[in-house]
């Protein structure tokens, strides 16, 4: 039952409303929404109403309204059922309808009665709000030549009244239908007011809509622009740095006896200056690449990952007899290459920034709360002060000269904004000499988007 | 009082940048003592006389460069005009930066003046002796 209905309303929609108007959802859309509407419920209506028509056949003999009643389901089925008629026209055939059937009833009952006038005046309105503004006082005329036609048709006995119960005079009938023709006129000339307010509100949405879909797209040409520009950059600026190394190298290699020590050491500052740049230009690199949405989502073994760096920093580890302690870490859905860069980047400062006489020693841990993962990395190095706290995560930010600790300051900018990128926090508490702790979260809520 | 050095504190975390302006002073004629503060912590210690600079002298005049460990040249700046002792202390900003919000933010601090490292050796030095030449041989320092 409920499958029959809703192909029937599909069926009026789909001729009612033209996918065209649709695109862009202005008054117009809507205008033919409603007449839709109008149609899904006026059909059962209309068939319901035949009950009261059906028995003025039996006992009044008026079987021309029963007529007239058939009529009009058949014109109301003709518009609602018939495809590739345009919509204008079906609108037109039911508004046009609408008044036949209150002329007639105004024709059976007692014209300055008045009863019939509500009916005008509905008519009147609902063509109104179906029918495009600038028809708005068509419907109103309309009104009145069908006002004037009848004060005609009861001055003149143009129309035999005689069935009706009382017969109308022309003095009654103008009182009663120039009340009529001015609410008429007044919603003709006020409902096109409120559409035009609408309209220009939507259509400002329209194009306030149309703008942020241009600038949306403008911005992502500009981002890829800038991830080439950064790709372009680092492998473009190495070449003349490797200039710079390779010819100071043979300097130094060839002439390297022809030189006093202020010229040698001419040479390693040059030298210095260059690694140092290569390693600003790929860390910039790498800051630049958190951005991308290209990354997917994954199940990240944290364990895997782990002895993973183990492997890769087995040199330096050894060298500082360092130790890297965790107990059962887990596998989270994630964005694989951030998540990496994170836990490296941390750890990496965990052993970098070691006091001098103690071996570093670093202990990783991970808590389960209900939206999130904690992800907490302790050190017992140098620590920070609070107040840097913040400062730290900075771009290029650096608490220590690079003669004492090597870095451009991009690492820990890098781990946060790939954290945010990943929906997480991060932050640290630290006590100097004693060591660092540095927290961040992954929220579980990307695991279920993945799920 | 002519005849004892200009006292100049140079913050500079840039071992490559210390010896260039260090060369740069020992052309020219005129003799200076030059201090070194190797990043803001350093820059601040040295002017309050803390930790190891408890005999540091006041500077005459201090080149600081923005792109510093820890506290960066705008801190620095900053923490200097807002003390009474030594706001009189001219300090030139001395820094590779040529971006326009670092120039008005170091002038809104009160930076006596701002001054981009020439990327050409020549022009380094050059720079070197104009700021020694305005600052210590034209300009009249205040001695407080």
């Amino acid at each position: 039952m409920i499958e029959i209905w809703s192909k029937y309303k599909r069926a009026i929609l789909a001729n009612c409303v033209p996918s065209s108007v649709e695109a862009n959802r202005g008054v117009n859309y809507w205008r033919n929404s409603l007449f839709a509407t109008t149609l899904i419920f006026i059909l059962p209506l209309c068939f319901i109403a035949l009950i009261p028509s059906l028995f003025l056949i039996t006992f009044e003999n008026k079987e021309y309204i029963t007529l007239l009643h058939f009529i009009t389901i058949g014109l109301m089925c003709f518009i609602a059922f018939v495809p590739s008629v345009k919509t204008a026209t079906r609108k037109l055939i039911f508004s046009l309808t609408v008044y036949a059937f209150a002329i007639t009833l105004n024709i059976f009952t007692s014209p300055s009665s008045g009863s019939v006038l509500v009916y005008f005046l509905a008519a009147c309105v609902y063509s109104i709000i179906i029918f495009d503004n600038k028809y708005a006082y068509w419907w109103s005329h309309l009104v009145l030549f069908i006002s004037i036609f009848f004060g005609f048709a009861i001055a003149f006995d143009l129309i035999d009244f005689s069935h009706n119960v009382d017969m109308s005079s022309v003095n009654e009938w103008i009182a009663v239908s120039s009340n009529l023709i001015f609410l008429c006129y007044l919603s003709s000339a006020l409902i096109p007011k409120i559409f035009k307010g609408i309209e220009n509100y939507i259509s400002e949405q329209q194009q306030l809509k149309t703008e942020l879909e241009a600038s949306k797209k403008a911005l992502q040409v500009k981002n890829e622009e800038l991830e080439q520009y950064a790709y372009v950059a680092s492998h473009d600026l190495q070449e003349p740095l490797r200039m710079v190394t390779s010819f100071m190298h043979k300097l130094s290699s060839n002439y390297g006896d022809q030189l006093d020590e202020k010229g040698k050491k001419y040479i390693t500052f040059a030298e210095n200056g260059a690694v140092r740049m290569k390693q600003i230009v790929l860390d910039l690199l790498d800051f630049s690449r958190v951005n991308r949405p290209s990354d997917e989502l994954e199940l990240v073994d944290l364990d895997a990952l782990l002895l993973n760096y183990l492997e890769l920093r087995e040199g330096t580890i050894a060298a500082a007899s360092a130790k890297i302690n965790w107990t059962e870490m887990p596998t989270i859905w994630t964005i694989k290459p951030l998540i990496t860069t994170v836990f490296h980047n941390l750890l990496d400062n965990g052993l970098k920034y070691r006091k001098k006489d103690t071996a570093p020693s670093i202990d990783i841990s991970a808590r389960e709360q209900n939206d999130y993962w904690e992800f907490a990395i302790s050190d017992n190095g140098l620590g920070i002060e609070s107040q840097f706290y913040d400062k730290i995560f900075k771009l290029f930010q650096r608490l220590h000269n690079s003669n004492e600790y090597e870095g451009t300051g991009v690492g820990l900018s890098i781990a946060k904004r790939s954290v945010e990128f990943m929906g997480g926090q991060i932050g640290l508490h630290s006590q100097v000499r004693v060591g660092s702790t540095f927290y961040f979260t992954i929220p579980k809520k990307i695991n279920e988007r993945q799920d | 009082m002519s005849t004892k050095p200009a006292h100049i504190l140079l913050v500079e975390d840039n071992e490559g940048d210390i010896i260039l302006t260090l060369e740069a002073f020992e052309e020219s004629k005129l003799k200076t003592e030059i201090s070194i503060a190797r990043n803001g912590q350093e820059a601040l210690d040295f002017l309050y006389r803390k930790n190891e600079f408890t005999k540091a002298k006041r500077p005459d005049l201090i080149l600081l460069d923005i792109n510093i460990p820890i506290f960066n040249g705008h801190e620095v700046l900053s923490q200097i005009k807002d003390d009474e002792e030594l706001k009189s202390i001219p300090v030139i900003m001395l820094t590779t930066s040529s971006n326009q919000k670092d120039i008005d933010e170091a002038y809104k601090q009160y930076c006596n003046s701002y001054v981009k490292k020439p990327l050409d050796m020549n022009e380094f030095l050059k720079a070197i002796i104009k700021i020694e030449e305005f600052w210590l041989q034209l300009t009249t320092l205040s001695n407080k």
